[in-house]
């Protein structure tokens, strides 16, 4: 137990080291990491994909005698050993078709899903909130009016800002339209601050959970290897 | 006589009536039925309950899927109707759920039980509006493509960190250092990648001009094999194949964080002077920005990922935002296709955006209209 995490301990240390400059101890570290890494692969496809995806659906469907599965399993197998062709110069452009038909499987794929939830779900959250209700909301507005407090406020304010800054930014994003229109010369200046303020609070958010990830590191070094150090080496 | 033995069946049928069908009335109703709009691998019992908890505190349910062992469920009464999936993975399996009322006194009373066959549909009608809208802009594509190609001129925008790429190549040329060009870190499956290996076809094609050192470090292998001959074509449209060589675009590694310290340990032994991040990233995308910085690389960056544009932003010099990184293609090639794919773009954003703007106005006039049309989940 000592001996891996102590392992464990040297390598992150030599990890950190790359941040004072590059040397030894980190390319020794990166070099067994992309190893290590690449061996692992190895492993997964064979288990995950080459057995689990290739070779046990054909058995099964050759004891099952499955005809149609198991032809479009051989069909699908032989496209993917396509890629192989890469090695021979000969027929390397036969390595082209397993990528066309991916990418275009991919592309093809991707457009419905795409349109569901990247842009009518998206579209419909922008209008109503989870319960239903407008985000444009008159009713919050003459709340807040009513009984001003930072509470209301935030509820009259969130929805119209939100609706507000979709609009601008994706006026932003046109990109055959002239600087100088007049609509698109309103909206670059909001749409940017928009834009920033969203990515200073993603920064923020996201270097939090860095620094969370440091502090793990760091009690696995302090709280966990150091006192099983101090007890196998006190007895 | 016959008179009042009517009237006296009639009476006798207005008490009793009632209490025979009150007496009858099943503590809860249920049915089953195949979900509708998928391929069969799915069916939903529909529970709800009419006794109160205190008659009927729980209700079991044995559900028998196919051949496999019955499972036995146990739902408590909450007094509120309860739509539960149940998986078949395929069409034709039949399901079968039998439930038991468990009274306070811990007995159990049948129920009855129901059962169907899962059965799939050709059509996914929930995905409808969404085939439609992406007719439409194939539509669209075919043709503004057709404007293209018969010559017409479509504009596009200036894109300030494009406007920059001529210079940054420049620059490694003059120093004799090599520039890095890093497609993203995920597969062939992402936009941004396809839009990644469209700008590198430009980016190689002036490198091989300029004969500057170049190196495409890629951690998916079939990026890999599509990244070679994107650059091979490009060093050939500008007449240098002699520079070619399939050791520019190479698997670094095939995990997360073992690529990005192996494509860091590399920027910090050959010291590019020019690094381009444009693709799709994850918590790498710091880790290679910062590294590309360390050793004083300009740097370009473009991604769609917003979780990782703030680093980008932060760490490099130019910073393509989201769509810029699709328009940027488009904007670099001037190919007919890509152009007429941007305009196209354009034109059905203008399309939803104005959709939008109506939704909101409907909302505020408390007419759902738009909602439950075009806006809506279910076709």
């Amino acid at each position: 137990m000592l001996i891996w995490y102590t392992i464990a301990v040297l390598l992150s240390l030599a990890i950190f080291s790359f941040l004072w400059k590059d040397n030894p101890l980190y390319k020794f570290a990166e070099h067994l990491f992309v190893g290590t890494m690449v061996g692992y692969q190895v492993v997964v496809v064979f288990s995950q994909i080459i057995m689990r995806k290739i070779v046990d659906p054909i058995s099964v469907a050759l004891d099952n005698r499955q005809i149609l599965t198991l032809i479009s399993l051989v069909i699908a197998t032989l496209i993917g050993l396509l890629f192989l062709a890469r090695f021979s110069r000969k027929v390397e452009w036969v390595s082209r078709y397993p990528i066309s038909i991916t990418v275009g499987f991919w592309s093809g794929y991707a457009i419905v899903a795409s349109f569901k939830t990247n842009i009518l779900t998206q579209i419909r959250g922008t209008v109503v909130d989870d319960l239903g209700q407008p985000l444009l909301n008159g009713h919050l507005i003459g709340d807040f009016f009513k009984n001003p407090s930072l509470k209301t406020l935030d509820l009259a304010t969130a929805g119209p800002l939100l609706v507000f800054g979709v609009i601008v930014v994706l006026v932003y994003f046109f990109f055959s339209v002239k600087h100088d229109h007049p609509m698109v010369k309103f909206a670059n200046k909001p749409a940017l601050f928009y834009l920033m303020i969203g990515f200073g609070a993603s920064f923020g958010y996201t270097f939090m959970g860095r620094i969370s990830l440091f502090i793990g590191r760091m009690n696995f070094i302090f709280n966990e290897w150091w006192p099983l150090l101090k007890q196998t080496i006190g007895g | 006589m016959k008179k009042k033995v009517f009237v006296l069946i009639g009476c006798a049928l207005f008490f009793f009536l009632p209490l025979i069908f009150a007496q009858e009335s099943a503590p809860a109703e249920f049915f089953l039925r195949d979900t509708p709009n998928n391929a069969g691998e799915q069916v939903e019992l529909t529970f709800r309950p009419l006794a109160s908890p205190e008659e009927v505190p729980e209700f079991l349910l044995n559900i028998t899927i196919g051949e496999k062992p019955v499972r036995v469920r146990r739902l408590v009464n909450a007094g509120k109707p309860v739509i539960l999936p149940l998986i078949t993975h395929q069409a034709g399996v039949p399901v079968k759920v039998e439930v038991q009322g468990v009274l306070p006194d811990g007995s159990l009373t049948d129920l009855g039980a129901v059962d169907v066959v899962s059965k799939g549909e050709w059509l996914n009608m929930n995905s409808m509006k969404a085939f439609i809208l992406g007719l439409l802009f194939i539509g669209l594509i075919i043709f503004y493509v057709g404007r293209a190609k018969r010559g017409q001129d479509l504009f596009i925008r200036k894109i300030p960190g494009l406007e920059a790429i001529d210079d940054a190549l420049g620059r490694a040329t003059e120093m004799g250092r090599p520039v890095f060009y890093i497609p993203g870190t995920s597969s062939m499956a992402d936009v941004a990648t396809l839009a990644s290996l469209n700008i590198l076809r430009p980016v190689a094609r002036q490198v091989a001009k300029y004969e500057t050192p170049f190196s495409v470090p890629v951690k998916d292998p079939i990026v890999v094999s599509v990244a070679q001959d994107v650059v091979k074509e490009a060093y050939m449209a500008a007449g240098r194949p002699d520079l070619y060589e399939d050791g520019i675009a190479y698997l670094a590694s095939m995990g997360q964080f073992d690529y990005s310290g192996a494509v860091s340990g590399s920027m910090v032994r050959e010291k590019p002077a020019t690094v381009f991040l444009l693709g799709m990233f994850y918590a790498e995308s710091l880790i290679l920005a910062e590294t590309a910085n360390s050793v004083g690389a300009i740097q370009i960056a473009g991604t769609d990922a917003s979780s990782q544009l703030p680093f980008f932003i932060a760490a490099c010099d130019y910073t393509l935002i989201g769509e810029e990184l699709y328009a940027a293609s488009a904007y670099m090639s001037r190919e007919p296709l890509l152009l007429g794919t941007l305009k196209a773009q354009d034109i059905l954003k203008g399309i939803l955006l104005v959709i939008f703007v109506l939704a909101v106005i409907f909302q505020l006039l408390g007419v759902d209209f738009i909602m439950d049309s075009f806006l809506n989940p279910q076709w």
